[in-house]
């Protein structure tokens, strides 16, 4: 368990707030009149079948989708200049590990928005590079090609190139898939260090028991938001089935709840 | 061995040809990086429709080539974003349609100077002062631009579903890339020719992805192979009178063989020293 209790946050003044945002990708509607409010401090999992809007909720945060209904307050405001320094990292699989980059290099690429004018990278983006490497455990890869480190380094690399820049909100793509238990377990306590650093983070997965279980909040989306709060709250059968669209089954152990699929509908089992 | 320097001809050729051969290899990094090997091809076959255009308007070869070439890579990128069309269907789709319009004007209007067999294979014997200052400019245009864009067409090329949310202009660095690869292919038809531009532009980054797995060094190594490919490639088409075009990629192609030989002896020398487990 990363956190016992949910974060106290009051609605005052929201790191991101949703009201009543439709957002569009190719004029189709992903997500529709979502009202949500994320607050510093916040560890927040979306939870959703492939397809439910969890990565555009991602880009609807970063501004990168169709927003034609609703308002979107980012620390309070609606300007682009109370944005907050977001942290961006993508699925692994969106990712060419077999292209000749060095893991120094692709940290790097996340200072690229930084000294726009200035062809290469600067010495300040290289001592940045270095202190995050040195934080995130891959100081000692840093020189090797990207395609030599194993399915966590790979993370890592990708973790410090969202962290390069000291973001106040750190959104995260699938951080965990495809790879090892232990490894996973090595990335959520990471993550739970940077939120301890006061990283808001929101962090889209589909590993409901050994990922959301564990963390305070967890937001279930299927185009609308489901349901929103602590797991103990949110992993229910009737809500879980309604943003799956599956028959899923509930039960407890020490406390925590465990989800289990139902494959072919579990015709047999009990909700 | 340097009789041919006898001749003013070779050399601007040789001087154009080396040229060539570093440019097509610093530029074909970045087009063998995006996988995208066969637009060198495909701009090419545009380029001659452009070529054909140019010359029935009576606009200069080189600005209508170059525009007709930067419109059609343009055009390529739109069509390939839409989801159902991939980037090899509408770079098919595009320049043979481009060619075909060559084609077609060549066979309606008479009274073309420009040998066509030049167009197809390149021709050594035809490089002016005018072409060489040409590829000159170009050459140094490409080196600014790669140089300023450094890390921007780096973070595109290796990561362009991301780059954009940390900040990158991926619509203008495509359209620049555009802008450079129409240029490299318009200053390099007449050396090489239309159908011989693909593998001059492929071959020397593959050979130097071979030899290494930094991106720094494989520009180096792409651009020297390409620069030697063109110098020696122009020297056997001098000797042995055959079109400069095959004998810069035939001589690529040997360097090709070499260096798949050599990876494959080092891959096996790797392997044996690994312990059987």
């Amino acid at each position: 368990m990363l956190h016992e209790e949910p974060h106290k946050y009051t609605d005052n003044n929201p790191i991101v707030r949703f009201a009543d945002v439709t957002s569009t990708i190719s004029g189709k509607i992903v997500l529709d009149k979502i009202d949500l409010s994320i607050n510093r401090g916040d560890f927040v999992a979306l939870l959703g079948p492939s397809g439910s809007g969890k990565t555009t909720l991602l880009r609807t945060i970063m501004g990168f989708t169709n927003v034609p209904n609703g308002k979107i307050f980012m620390s309070g405001e609606t300007v682009d200049s109370a944005r907050p320094i977001i942290g961006y990292m993508p699925q692994m699989s969106s990712i060419n590990w077999s292209f000749p980059i060095t893991v120094e290099q692709t940290v790097l690429m996340g200072t690229i928005s930084k000294n726009k004018l200035y062809p290469w990278f600067s010495k300040r983006a290289k001592k940045a590079a270095f202190e995050i490497m040195e934080r995130m455990g891959i100081i000692d890869v840093r020189s090797n090609h990207v395609s030599e480190l194993s399915g966590g380094q790979k993370q890592r690399v990708l973790l410090s190139r969202s962290l390069i820049n000291n973001p106040h909100l750190l959104l995260l793509d699938e951080p965990t898939t495809g790879i090892d238990i232990k490894t996973r377990d090595e990335v959520m306590h990471l993550l739970h260090e940077v939120n301890h650093q006061d990283v808001t983070i929101i962090m889209a997965t589909h590993e409901i028991n050994a990922v959301a279980a564990h963390l305070p909040r967890v937001i279930c989306l299927n185009k609308n938001i489901i349901a929103d709060g602590a797991p103990k709250d949110v992993f229910t059968v009737d809500i879980l089935t309604e943003t799956y669209g599956a028959p899923i089954h509930v039960t407890r152990y020490k406390g925590l709840p465990i989800v289990a699929e139902s494959p072919h509908g579990f015709n047999g089992m009990k909700r | 061995m340097f009789l041919p320097f006898e001749y003013d001809f070779f050399v601007r050729a040789i001087i154009a040809g080396t040229l060539v051969g570093a440019l097509c290899g610093l530029i074909g990094v970045y087009v063998v990086l995006r996988r995208m090997a066969y637009i060198g091809h495909g701009l090419a076959h545009s380029i001659f429709g452009g070529a054909v255009v140019s010359y029935i308007m009576s606009i200069n070869f080189f600005i209508g080539a170059s525009l007709w070439g930067f419109l059609s890579a343009v055009l390529i990128t739109f069509t390939s974003r839409k989801k159902n069309i991939s980037t090899d269907s509408s770079i098919g789709i595009i320049t043979t349609a481009s060619f075909a319009l060559g084609v077609a004007l060549i066979s309606r209007y008479s009274g073309f100077t420009r040998s066509f067999d030049a167009a197809l294979f390149g021709n050594i014997l035809g490089i002016n002062a005018l072409e060489l200052y040409s590829v000159i400019f170009v050459v140094i245009l490409v080196s600014i631009v790669v140089t300023l864009c450094y890390k921007y067409l780096l973070f595109t090329t290796f990561d362009p579903e991301n780059s954009e949310y940390y900040g990158v202009h991926t619509g203008l660095l495509d359209g620049i890339f555009s802008l450079i690869l129409a240029a490299t292919v318009v200053v390099s038809l007449q050396i090489l020719g239309v159908t011989m531009i693909a593998a001059t532009i492929v071959i020397p980054p593959v050979i130097a992805r071979m030899l290494t797995n930094d991106f720094n060094k494989m520009m180096v190594i792409s651009v020297t192979t390409g620069a030697f490919c063109g110098l020696i490639g122009l020297y056997i088409s001098f000797y042995l009178d055959i079109s400069s075009g095959p004998a810069v990629v035939l001589f690529s192609s040997f360097l090709f063989i070499l260096s798949l030989i050599y990876s494959a002896i080092k891959e096996r020398l790797l392997f044996k020293r690994e312990p059987h487990l």
